[in-house]
């Protein structure tokens, strides 16, 4: 699972929270670094924040979806407008997560995306 | 076009000169006549005395022929010549008794002729007796002869002493006759006089009847009866005067009442104005009140009246107001000058007012006193300071969903942390039991196994992972609560509730609280770096210059967004210096500059380059209102295509204040 913030302080926030989790955490600072380590690194769940410098979440997310339409995109912004949201539902984004979540919530969140995630991965196999 | 006045049928001059010639003939022919009548009767007086002297001088004549004859008598015994003796004697006294009647009884002459009676007598008798003795012996005794004698000389002088009496007469009659001409003259004066008064009475009555009415008339127009009636029936020139006074008076009342018409619709407009108007003399007594004045500041119109102009201000003094007059004259001739002043009511209570004041021209005096028009203001200013809220409660409105990022951020990895904090502190807990256990079950089972034990719990619960990560966890937690604490603390400053007094404030601590307010409208386009040296306290509307700022930086941010659409990011600089008595904000961009033939419309309404939703066209707008208008600032920009704009903020240093007014304390890093 991949976390992109401009603010380091939040991704130490949610490596310590959610350190118990079944899961890889990897941190980005920024848009660029995030595809950087997509590129390098298989991802299942990207959590992006909107608001960033030079790319914001939605543009990298854009990307993430034409680059690589298997990770599962969650969206986690402390400015949940309506029309970011409507765009985002748009864009086929699994989750919108508006700033502060908890961390219950969101570790939830991101083990739905990775059941939801698997689920489709079998039906593909099985099929 | 004045009415036709009655013909003049006998004019005064007229009846003036009629007047006089009558006086004047009837004073000519009395005099004539009676000089003519005196001098007829003088001629008939001296004729009379003529023949009287003349019979008295025959008197004489006949008195010595009478005498010659009776002597002849005597001498001839001729009868005829006693004859003749006696009818002269008897001659002499019809002679008398004719000059008696002729003569005034009484008078001297009278007295003379009564005196004649005797010697007459005598003379008849001695001449009877003489006679008588000669004719019986023809011997006349000479007793006789001499009575005789004596008696006729007494006769014969007799005459030319009456003669002489009667001319003596004449004389005193001439006198008396003059002294009645002179009475005579004087009667006909008199008789004049009474009749010139009489005259002079009636027409002068006739004259100033009419004049009288005119008199009345005028005393009763002077008193203000406007609609005098005046009919004059006389035909003369009063008739025209008349006709005149009475165009005159109607004249005077058409216009005194378009003049008061006038009066009354100056005084409706004065009345009806919202504003007041006052109006003081040279020496800065009121003169006149608008109602408005009168029910604004509670006085009664009498009340006003005379009051000292100046003393209805705060703390101003009546030169103050004449010097505010007379400068915006010098200016332009007719300008006034509008000041804020506090209007004190009668109550006490002040009023915030903007005062006007010019001089009183008039074509007599250049400066008869000064015109002020006082709008109160304090419902203008309250409206303001509505207005200036919502502005603010408007940007901080447009603030708010970047606030609100900008406090999600930290709650977000505060909260993370706590979390995991909690969580860390539960898996302690159970290392920490199981340790207990361990010590508890010493000499129970073996060492090593417990141990062991505790050793996979510390490895299962990633005890060094804790360990390492905790402290850091809440340092970022006590950052992340500071941070918000910050943005909390800054919103406070910039949404200072906005006051009507100024109040001396730390400038540098208001700027960064506007920057860090702001700070979601920049951080994603542009670092910031900021200049800050030491500033002295302020007096200001800090609202306001906070708004500035936040336009300023906000336009910054944009200008650079503009120009970096790959998002990389630009610098602003903002930087606070003291120069030459002014504290100088300067705000920089790295930005696009301004394009040249913009320059001038920067600060204008409602200008904008900005697309619909992006910008109002208002933010310089309100910026230069703020600094120039309420700070007696300046508000410049220096800006190079393709380079940057850097504006500067100029606010002048007020010398006299050094307490800071509380402001809440801010610590930001920068």
């Amino acid at each position: 699972v991949l976390f992109v913030d401009d603010e380091p302080a939040i991704l130490a926030g949610f490596c310590d929270a959610l350190r118990k989790e079944p899961y890889e955490i990897l941190t980005a600072t920024s848009a660029a670094l995030a595809l950087d380590v997509l590129s390098r690194t298989h991802v299942d769940v990207v959590v992006s924040d909107e608001c960033m410098p030079r790319m914001c979440g939605s543009a990298l997310l854009e990307r993430v979806h034409r680059d690589y339409p298997n990770v599962v995109r969650i969206m986690l912004t402390g400015e949940a407008s309506l029309a970011a949201s409507v765009r985002a539902i748009n864009d086929g984004l699994y989750r919108f997560l508006g700033k502060p979540v908890q961390p219950e919530e969101l570790s939830r969140v991101i083990r739905d995306a990775l059941k939801m995630k698997n689920l489709g991965a079998d039906n593909a196999k099985r099929r | 076009m004045p009415p036709p006045y009655s013909r003049v049928r006998f004019s005064l001059r007229t009846k003036l000169t009629a007047t006089f010639l009558a006086v004047g003939l009837v004073l000519v022919l009395s005099n004539v006549l009676s000089t003519r009548w005196l001098q007829g009767r003088r001629e008939s007086v001296s004729a009379e005395r003529a023949k009287t002297i003349d019979l008295a001088e025959d008197l004489d004549a006949i008195a010595n022929s009478a005498f010659e004859e009776g002597f002849a008598y005597v001498l001839t015994a001729d009868l005829e010549e006693k004859g003749r003796c006696l009818a002269k004697l008897e001659r002499f006294g019809v002679w008398r008794r004719r000059i008696l009647e002729r003569v005034a009884p009484g008078s001297a002459a009278a007295a003379s002729l009564t005196r004649m009676n005797e010697p007459l007598k005598g003379a008849m008798s001695s001449a009877q007796a003489m006679f008588d003795e000669y004719d019986v012996r023809h011997r006349v005794r000479a007793v006789s002869v001499e009575r005789y004698e004596a008696a006729m000389d007494e006769l014969s002088g007799s005459g030319s002493q009456l003669a002489n009496i009667v001319r003596k007469e004449a004389g005193t009659d001439d006198l008396a006759a003059r002294k009645l001409l002179n009475e005579m003259l004087l009667g006909i004066g008199l008789a004049a006089a009474v009749f010139t008064i009489t005259l002079g009475t009636v027409f002068g009555h006739r004259l100033t009847r009419p004049l009288l009415r005119l008199r009345d008339a005028t005393r009763r127009f002077g008193r203000g009866e406007l609609n005098v009636e005046f009919h004059e029936r006389s035909t003369d020139e009063f008739a025209q005067v008349a006709a005149a006074f009475g165009d005159m008076a109607r004249n005077i009342g058409t216009l005194l009442a378009a003049v008061e018409q006038q009066k009354r619709r100056l005084e409706d407009v004065f009345g009806s104005l919202g504003e007041m108007l006052l109006v003081c003399g040279p020496d800065g007594k009121i003169t006149s009140a608008n109602r408005s004045a009168c029910t604004t500041l509670g006085y009664s119109e009498a009340e006003l009246f005379g009051r000292n102009l100046h003393t209805l201000f705060d703390s101003v003094c009546f030169d103050d107001l004449r010097r505010r007059a007379s400068s915006a004259g010098d200016v332009k001739p007719d300008a006034t000058s509008a000041t804020d002043l506090r209007v004190v009511c009668r109550d006490g209570k002040r009023l915030l007012a903007s005062v006007s004041t010019s001089e009183l021209r008039t074509d007599a005096q250049n400066s008869a006193g000064l015109v002020c028009v006082v709008r109160d203001l304090s419902e203008h200013r309250r409206l303001e300071a509505e207005l200036r809220q919502a502005q603010k409660l408007e940007a901080i409105g447009r603030l708010a969903s970047g606030i609100a990022h900008e406090i999600n951020t930290p709650v977000q990895f505060v909260s993370d942390s706590v979390h995991f904090a909690r969580d860390a502190a539960s898996d302690l807990a159970t290392v920490l039991q199981q340790y207990r256990t361990a010590e508890q079950a010493i000499g129970e089972a073996s060492r090593a196994e417990l141990l062991a034990q505790a050793r996979a719990a510390e490895g299962h619960l990633n005890l060094p992972y804790i360990l390492e990560r905790l402290p850091a966890a809440l340092d970022r937690s006590l950052e992340g609560l500071a941070r918000i604490a910050t943005i909390v603390r800054s919103m406070k400053v910039f949404a200072y509730p906005s006051q009507d007094q100024m109040s001396a404030v730390d400038l540098n601590q208001a700027v960064l609280a506007t920057l860090t307010v702001a700070s979601n409208e920049y951080k994603y386009v542009a670092d910031l770096e900021t200049q800050l040296s030491e500033l002295p306290p302020i007096r200001c509307h800090i609202g306001e210059i906070n708004q500035a700022v936040l336009n300023l930086v906000v336009n910054a941010a944009h200008a650079i967004a503009d120009k970096n659409p790959d998002g990389s990011k630009g610098l602003i600089r903002v930087q606070t210096r003291v120069q030459e008595k002014s504290v100088v904000i300067s705000i920089s961009d790295n930005g696009g500059g301004i394009p040249d033939a913009i320059r001038e419309q920067i600060f204008d309404p409602f200008f904008t380059t900005k697309e619909v939703g992006r910008g109002t066209g208002q933010g310089l707008g309100v910026a230069r209102v703020a600094i120039v208008d309420k700070h007696r600032g300046k508000l410049t920009f220096e800006t190079e295509l393709g380079i940057g704009t850097t504006f500067h903020i100029r606010l002048p240093i007020d010398g006299t204040t050094t307490s800071l007014a509380p402001a809440p304390a801010l610590t930001v890093a920068a």
